[in-house]
């Protein structure tokens, strides 16, 4: 029998597939599937959702067929099968699970889906439905992952600090492996929220951009702790776009996660580091079913070694002395206008949202300090002691927070900048007069 | 083994003159009405994607994919067309079992129903202008849905040409909502 990896492509989810079984007394039954998933190399499992009848037939005679269609040949494939039991805990439950809840987070549909559990069955056999010569095995020369891997490893070592890991990231994962789309999430101190802190390939970056651990895909891959690969998000984008049209006011200090207009492929792995999730690598593509299974784990590696070096990396300098250099005052062209909000920490620059949280309140301590000191220079050891922006005393993320609030700056205007002036220590660059207001 | 009619699809082979259309679900019989209410034979208009499945002389089920399915009028009957050379365990499997589970599914609303019965392969002459527009309606819905324009054809193709199809007709006996949602599977 030939490996149903030959037809991987079938089992993403693209487009449903049929699940027949018999009754005992030999009554045929039919159900739609959304995915079946392609256990290993002779074992495949289907998610039980809605599928009474047929779990009851399986349990009883144990004979199903499949009904597959290649998502880019469109040949049908046939799959017979043996029912080998119910699974409702374990690594492919928790998987499955976990890929259930994201799809219908991304859909605005948490809660209202359970996975009762995963049946599995041996492949007994299997073949196109009419053979003819076009049907053929999509088995194209692949190339060495391990030659891969082995470059991009490389390259990434070669990163000195954390910005240097975030931009060689998906640059390197974009000619190693052609991934033109991609971000980093990070997990913020709370380990509650996750924000952007790279971006590649997206028309808006959207550094800084914050999502609730456990919200769509890439929230529910971190809160779960496992990659998540969807083939076909149509259907969540037209739900999606319902419930936009559906809200009522919009949050104005709403900053989406960067994305493709006409995202058909995703795929979340989570960074994982002794039991705790650092972060989320984010990948798209506008073709469906683009993320292979060897795609997925070759970045689980990947991933591994990127934990490694943000933990090294992101351990701040807490030994630099809190600068006092004061800079000029800056002065090149109209005012530029900072609202800051104080309950959330949102920031508008000339009334348009910058960023809040964590990062919208350093900003707003080194614009005040700025402003009634003069003062442009900082370090991150007088950031971390300022008990009013919050950070948490242990694992804070400064430094990656430094850098997404840089880039995220970078998006927004020219005239403000924060530059890295060494290891645990920054300069704010203003080119224009600052008018501050804070609102309580 | 066959009694049903092979059907050379012209416009397949780029032959595109057809006889008008007949109205759909044109033959009459006067057996008894009562599984198929009103509603769902409204319900079965071309454009809806339908697979088959059977159970053979060996107990295992066998699934054909469904280019074409109509009620027929004045019964409880449901007339569907298979391509014969992607069927083959199906229909070998109808010839044997006679009993058949039918699911036809309303591609952009996933509205779903299934419907079972007996099974057997049909006599009646073909109607190659309703099985075309059948297979158009069909493009249109899968293109709506991001398939390829022509993915019909293409999808058909693979049972190498000329097409050849095999009707059957399923005797309804009970129906049931399998759109997707906590219940589904329930009997109508």
């Amino acid at each position: 029998m030939q490996p149903l990896t030959d037809i991987e492509a079938c089992f993403q989810g693209i487009i449903p597939s049929y699940l027949a079984t018999c009754s005992k007394d030999g009554e045929p039954n039919i159900t739609a599937i959304s995915i079946v998933h392609l256990l290993s190399s002779t074992r495949v499992g289907v998610s039980c959702q809605f599928m009474n009848k047929s779990l009851q037939n399986l349990r009883d005679t144990g004979s199903a067929q499949l009904m597959l269609l290649h998502p880019h040949t469109l040949v049908d494939y046939l799959i017979d099968l043996r029912f080998e039991g119910l699974i409702d805990s374990g690594p492919v439950f928790q998987k499955m699970d976990a890929t259930l809840d994201a799809i219908a987070s991304q859909s605005g549909m948490a809660g209202v889906f359970s996975l009762s559990g995963v049946a599995e069955f041996e492949v007994l056999g299997w073949q196109a439905a009419a053979p003819a010569p076009s049907a053929t095995s999509e088995h194209a020369a692949p190339s060495d992952p391990i030659e891969k891997l082995d470059r991009i490893t490389e390259l990434l070592s070669g990163a000195a600090d954390l910005d240097a890991v975030f931009d060689r990231t998906f640059s390197v994962l974009a000619e190693q492996l052609g991934l033109q789309h991609g971000f980093l999430l990070l997990a913020d101190g709370s380990g509650e929220r996750l924000y952007n802190v790279a971006s590649h390939g997206f028309d808006s970056a959207r550094f800084g951009a914050e999502i609730a651990l456990g919200e769509g895909i890439y929230g529910t891959a971190a809160a779960r702790q496992v990659s998540i690969r969807q083939g076909s998000m149509r259907r969540e984008r037209l739900l999606l776009h319902a419930a936009a049209r559906e809200s009522a006011q919009p949050d104005p200090t709403s900053l989406p996660l960067p994305g493709l207009s006409d995202a058909e492929s995703s795929l979340a792995i989570p960074l994982l580091r002794a039991g705790r999730t650092i972060g989320v690598l984010c990948f798209q593509s506008p073709v469906p079913g683009a993320f292979t299974e060897v795609c997925e784990k070759t970045l689980i590696i990947i991933a591994r070694q990127l934990t490694a070096m943000i933990a090294l990396l992101g351990v701040g300098a807490k030994e630099v002395e809190v600068s006092a250099r004061r800079g000029p005052p800056g002065g090149k062209g109209p005012p530029l206008r900072i609202k800051y909000f104080e309950p959330d920490g949102s920031i508008f620059i000339d009334d348009e949202y910058l960023i809040k949280g964590v990062a919208g309140r350093i900003l707003w301590r080194v614009l005040s300090n700025y402003a009634t000191e003069q003062r442009d220079e900082f370090s991150s050891k007088e950031i971390r002691l300022d008990p009013e922006i919050g950070l948490p005393a242990i694992k804070d993320n400064l430094e990656a927070r430094l850098i997404a609030l840089r880039k995220r700056l970078s998006e927004r205007t020219r005239a403000l900048r924060i530059e890295k002036t060494g290891r645990g220590r920054f300069r704010l660059e203003v080119d224009r007069q600052l008018v501050l207001e804070r609102r309580g | 083994v066959f009694l049903s009619e092979t059907l050379q699809f012209s416009y397949l082979l780029g032959v595109r003159a057809l006889p008008p259309c007949l109205p759909t679900g044109s033959r009459v019989d006067s057996t008894a009405v009562t599984a198929l209410s009103g509603e769902l034979r409204a319900w079965l208009v071309p454009g809806l994607a339908g697979t088959v499945a059977t159970v053979d002389a060996s107990g295992q089920p066998r699934i054909a994919r469904v280019w074409a399915a109509r009620a027929l009028s004045g019964r409880d009957v449901i007339e569907i067309y298979v391509q014969r050379s992607a069927s083959r365990g199906f229909v070998d499997g109808v010839a044997s079992g006679g009993r058949a589970a039918l699911n036809l599914i309303e591609v952009t609303s996933y509205r779903s129903r299934m419907f079972k019965g007996a099974c057997r392969v049909s006599t009646a002459a073909p109607e190659e202008p309703w099985i075309e527009e059948c297979l158009t309606a069909l493009n249109r819905v899968f293109s709506s849905v991001g398939l390829a324009a022509g993915c019909a054809e293409l999808m058909l193709s693979h049972g190498g040409l000329p097409l050849s199809m095999v009707a059957l007709e399923l005797s309804v006996e009970s129906v049931f909502d399998q759109s997707p949602k906590p219940g589904a599977g329930a009997p109508l």
